[in-house]
């Protein structure tokens, strides 16, 4: 019992632990998707299931809900290069896209070679070629994923991005906590922080290097910011009473953030740089789960001002708060689309707490999940989709929706309660 | 991870020095009879009704004396030490304002003493909502107490928010009982 004590204390470490892994199980496609065939790649070594590059394309395109995957059993052949491709062949398939591959040894390293063809009208869409370490193969099956995701919706693709998110071992009083960083896939799950006392709120740096986030390992709520790269952590507030849900400003310089040292839960603005708190409300209700506008001119939050939670919306220069949701009687925790045109947020109705999403340009409000204790929405950095939070029986689980609802995936981790996902910004 | 065990015993060796000494006075205060303040409290608080001293070690079995009274101190059991709220209020009930005069009693009475108010919720709503739900009801509960007489500095106050249930349950009973404060010795 002493020892566990000690081992929590003192393991705060980054570790990779590849126990704990997510699947990803797609309950809903959507109709309009792109039919596209990824043959599976000609290489001259032996891949592990890992290694596979062909094989992460296919996942990554399928479960991104926008494209409807040709099953390698259901190819007519396997080309590997865009010339020895029958387009007669392919035509009862009735694919728009073929990707054909091959990885080949250069010295130390490999060659990996992609065409992407238009089964139509034959001509080739994209050619690329990279040569990179064994180590880097599913790094650039991402990457690959992402330029055929960009070359055929205009959009781009977030395969190449992580997420972080909380596990905890659900026990009375608590249980032991780890704060996990992931691919977006859910793979290759690094231990950044792990505690016997509750972790909460994590939130990413706009430059995706570093992580905020309450502890408390102090035996009291504190917020802490964490390098990623360095491993180095710095404990940026300990006040009394909460400090809470930080929030990065988009230049990265601020922390939006909660404090009761005044009497009661409000919001404040820590320029992280110089250590000063710029206090925003000052009101006798709970003021939290503050957000930032992508223009950096506004904050988002929740207050209990009106009688119960609502989200408000106030400058972050001062002035008076307006509120912003008027359906229902329970409206928090909002997170920006990456274009600052609309929210994502916790709203409640008969059903219970669902995902919500409301534009601002028309106040309208879209409820996209049906669960009946969904939190924590978070955005992708393509605006694509939404991770959040919901619960199979007493144990939570990761999900993520469409904007459009139209596109549903469950997250499933093999063992504990998985909460509070955060996604990452894009690499750039 | 050998130099981390050592360094980990010398570290926990000194926490439990330092537990060590801050509870010693706390054991010997608990066998006084606390006889001076049968009867109302201090008007300025909001805490009527009386509460008798009880006899520590005796009221395991019912939460409280069979005399039908609270007990207070760090000797109370764990149902004497924990208040109960409604959904989203932070209103303390007549049964829990027993529960606290017992508490501002003793706290009266031993000056030197402090407690840790830990504040709850339960699951639903959002977990920093929460965390505030849970500081409000911490807070009612401290305010109670310091017009009562108990001295600021005596009373700290946590809010866990959802994160450490009592219970595991989703149930009403269970969310009841996760709706709570507890005072921590």
């Amino acid at each position: 019992m002493l020892l566990r004590f000690i081992i929590s204390l003192l393991l705060l470490c980054i570790s990779s632990i590849a126990s704990a892994q997510l699947t990803i199980e797609i309950t809903r496609g959507v109709s309009g998707a792109i039919p596209i065939a990824i043959v599976p790649f000609q290489s001259s070594l032996p891949l592990a299931g890992n290694e596979n590059v062909s094989s992460i394309i296919d996942a990554n395109l399928g479960r991104s809900g926008r494209f409807n995957m040709l099953p390698d059993n259901a190819q007519p052949a396997r080309p590997s290069r865009p010339e020895e491709i029958n387009l007669q062949a392919w035509q009862p398939t009735r694919v728009d896209y073929i990707t054909v591959g091959q990885i080949n040894p250069v010295g130390a390293e490999l060659s990996v070679q992609f065409t992407l063809v238009d089964a139509i009208q034959g001509n080739v869409v994209l050619n690329e070629a990279y040569t990179i370490e064994r180590s880097g193969l599913r790094r650039l099956a991402h990457h690959i994923s992402d330029r055929i995701y960009q070359q055929l919706t205009g959009e781009r693709g977030a395969f190449s991005t992580r997420i972080a998110y909380v596990t905890t071992e659900r026990r009375v009083g608590g249980g032991d906590y780890q704060l996990i960083v992931a691919d977006a896939d859910g793979f290759n799950p690094q231990v950044i922080l792990r505690s016997s006392e509750p972790i909460m709120s994590p939130a990413w740096s706009p430059d995706g290097r570093r992580l905020a986030y309450v502890s408390f390992e102090n035996r009291r709520a504190q917020i802490y910011m964490q390098d990623l790269f360095s491993g180095q952590r710095r404990l940026l507030t300990a006040e009394t009473g909460i400090n809470g849900a930080p929030a990065w400003s988009p230049d990265g310089q601020r922390l939006a953030l909660t404090l009761s040292r005044d009497g009661n839960p409000e919001i404040y603005v820590l320029d992280i740089a110089i250590g000063t708190l710029t206090r925003i409300t000052n009101n006798t209700a709970i003021d939290t789960e503050a957000v930032w506008s992508p223009d950096g001119r506004t904050l988002v939050f929740t207050s209990d001002r009106s009688g119960s939670p609502q989200l408000y919306q106030v400058p972050v220069t001062g002035g008076a708060a307006q509120r912003i949701s008027f359906q229902g009687n329970y409206n928090a925790r909002a997170s920006f689309a990456p274009d600052g045109r609309s929210i994502a947020y916790v709203h409640r109705s008969n059903r219970g707490f669902s995902i919500a999403v409301q534009d601002f340009a028309n106040n309208q409000v879209r409820v996209l999940t049906n669960g009946n204790l969904d939190e924590s929405p978070s955005f992708a950095p393509n605006g694509r989709m939404i991770v959040y939070a919901t619960s199979q029986g007493s144990r939570g689980e990761l999900a993520a929706v469409s904007v459009d609802g139209k596109v549903q995936q469950r997250l499933v981790l093999q063992a504990s309660d998985v909460r509070e996902p955060a996604w990452a910004p894009f690499n750039n | 991870m050998n130099r981390y065990y050592r360094i980990g015993m010398v570290v926990s060796l000194l926490f439990v020095i330092s537990a060590c000494t801050t509870t010693e006075s706390v054991t010997s205060d608990a066998q006084r009879q606390d006889a001076e303040t049968l009867g109302t409290y201090d008007t300025r608080g909001s805490i009527t009704g009386t509460a008798v001293p009880g006899q520590p070690g005796v009221s395991d079995t019912y939460g409280y004396n069979p005399g039908g009274a609270y007990v207070g101190g760090p000797t109370a059991t764990q149902a004497q030490r924990v208040i109960y709220f409604e959904f989203d209020s932070a209103q303390v009930t007549a049964e829990s304002q027993n529960i606290i005069a017992a508490h501002v009693n003793y706290l009266r009475n031993n000056p030197n003493v402090a407690v840790v108010l830990e504040g709850h919720a339960d699951e639903r709503g959002t977990r920093e909502y929460n965390i505030g739900l849970g500081d409000r009801r911490n807070s009612t509960v401290r305010q109670l107490m310091i017009a009562s007489g108990v001295a600021p500095q005596q009373i700290q106050t946590v809010s866990y928010g959802e994160e450490r249930p009592a219970t595991l349950g989703q149930d009403e009973n269970s969310y009841a009982l996760n709706r709570r404060v507890e005072i921590i010795y």
